[in-house]
C-alpha cells in the first residue's frame, strides 16, 4: 500500500513538472551566450579513498551530455592522450589552465567533476551506497557556464526516506544494483541523470531535435 | 494489480524521463566496455571484441553511433600497437563528427608520420 501510494506521488510530480526548468531564469545567461557545439569530459577528480571512483564515473558521463545533444570528445581518448601529454593525475588535469586544456583539444567547454562521496557503509542489515559529485562546465577560456551539486544515498530494503522521487530512484535501481554487485553505478547514473536533465539541468546541444526552437525561443523573449 | 500497473507506469516514467532529450544514438556495450578495460582486464579481450563488432556496423539512419565511440575503437587498438587499424577509427570519426577534426586531423598525422 505504501508503494502504491508512493507510485502515485511520484508519477503526479513527474508529470507536472516534466521538463520544465525552473529556479533563476538568469542562472543560463552564460550559457546561453556561449552556446557550446562540444564538452571535453576530463577525469574526475576523487576525494574519497576508493579507487574505482574516477574510471567509473568517467565511463557514465558522456551519454547524458551526449543524449543532450553535445559532441563529447571520447573520454577514453582524451585520458589515454592526456597521459602522454603527462597529465597522470587527474587532479593535475584540473588544475591545468582550461584554455590550455580546451586549446589542446579544440573544444568549446570542458565539464570538470569532483568525487566527494562514493562510500559503501556495511551495515548489519543493510548497506548504505552514497555519492555525492559536484560538476562544472566551464568554457573555452575558463568562465563557469553550469554547475551542480548532487548527492544521493541507496539502501535496499530500506523504508520510505519520506522522499517520493528518491524512494522511487531506489526501487527503479534495486533490479540493475542486483546485477552489479556494488551499488554504485545505478546510483551514478541517477545522480548524472538528475544534474544534467533535472529541474537545473544543461541547455539542449546542437544535435538535439529542440536546439534551433530553444534558441529561437529565447531570442524571441529577450 | 493496480499497484503493479502503477508500479510498472512510474518506472516507465523514470526511463523515460525528457523522452525529446533520450535516444539519438546507439551506445552498444560502451559503458561497459570502459569498466572491464578499466577494472576487469581479465574480459578485456572479449569486451574489446564485441565493441569492435558493434562499432563496425556504424548503428542505423535514425540511430547513429554515438560521439566518440569511433575514436574510442582507435584508442583501444593504438594500445594494442595496431596503428594502422587504429586510423581506420579515428578516420571514421573524424568524417562523423566536424567538432573531432581539429584533434584527430593532428593526431592522424602524427600517427601516419611516426609510421
Amino acid at each position: 500500500m505504501n508503494r502504491l501510494k508512493l507510485c502515485v506521488v511520484f508519477c503526479i510530480v513527474a508529470l507536472a513538472t516534466g521538463c520544465a526548468t525552473s529556479g533563476n531564469p538568469n542562472r543560463l545567461n552564460a550559457f546561453h551566450d556561449a552556446a557550446p557545439r562540444s564538452v571535453l569530459v576530463v577525469p574526475p577528480v576523487n576525494m574519497t579513498t576508493d579507487v574505482q571512483g574516477t574510471t567509473s564515473l568517467l565511463a557514465t558521463l558522456p551519454f547524458y551530455l551526449a543524449e543532450k545533444g553535445y559532441y563529447v570528445f571520447p573520454v577514453n581518448t582524451v585520458k589515454t592522450l592526456l597521459e602522454y601529454e603527462g597529465y597522470y593525475e587527474p587532479a593535475e588535469v584540473h588544475a591545468a589552465p582550461p584554455e590550455q586544456l580546451a586549446n589542446l583539444f579544440k573544444a568549446d567547454s570542458i565539464l570538470y567533476v569532483t568525487i566527494h562521496e562514493w562510500t559503501s557503509r556495511y551495515m548489519l542489515l543493510a548497506t548504505t551506497t552514497e555519492v555525492d559529485f559536484e560538476y562544472r562546465i566551464v568554457n573555452a577560456d575558463g568562465a563557469e557556464l553550469w554547475s551542480a551539486r548532487q548527492q544521493m544515498t541507496y539502501t535496499p530494503n530500506n523504508n520510505s526516506s519520506g522522499n517520493p522521487l528518491i524512494d522511487l530512484i531506489a526501487m527503479a535501481v534495486t533490479a540493475a544494483a542486483e546485477r552489479a554487485a556494488p551499488n554504485y553505478l545505478p546510483l551514478t547514473r541517477q545522480a548524472n541523470s538528475l544534474a544534467f536533465y533535472g529541474p537545473n539541468g544543461v541547455p539542449p546541444g546542437p544535435y538535439s531535435p529542440v536546439y534551433d526552437q530553444y534558441y529561437k525561443q529565447l531570442n524571441a523573449a529577450d | 494489480m493496480i499497484e503493479k500497473r502503477l508500479f510498472a507506469f512510474s518506472l516507465l516514467v523514470v526511463l523515460t524521463g525528457c523522452a525529446s532529450n533520450q535516444g539519438l544514438y546507439e551506445w552498444g556495450q560502451y559503458q561497459e566496455t570502459l569498466f572491464v578495460v578499466y577494472h576487469e582486464p581479465e574480459f578485456k579481450e572479449e569486451a574489446l571484441k564485441g565493441y569492435l563488432e558493434f562499432v563496425e556496423t556504424g548503428g542505423t539512419p535514425q540511430h547513429p553511433i554515438a560521439p566518440g565511440l569511433y575514436a574510442e575503437a582507435g584508442t583501444f587498438m593504438l594500445e594494442q600497437g595496431e596503428v594502422d587499424t587504429a586510423i581506420k577509427y579515428y578516420k571514421m570519426e573524424y568524417e562523423a563528427w566536424p567538432e573531432s577534426q581539429p584533434m584527430l586531423g593532428m593526431l592522424i598525422e602524427n600517427l601516419e608520420a611516426r609510421k
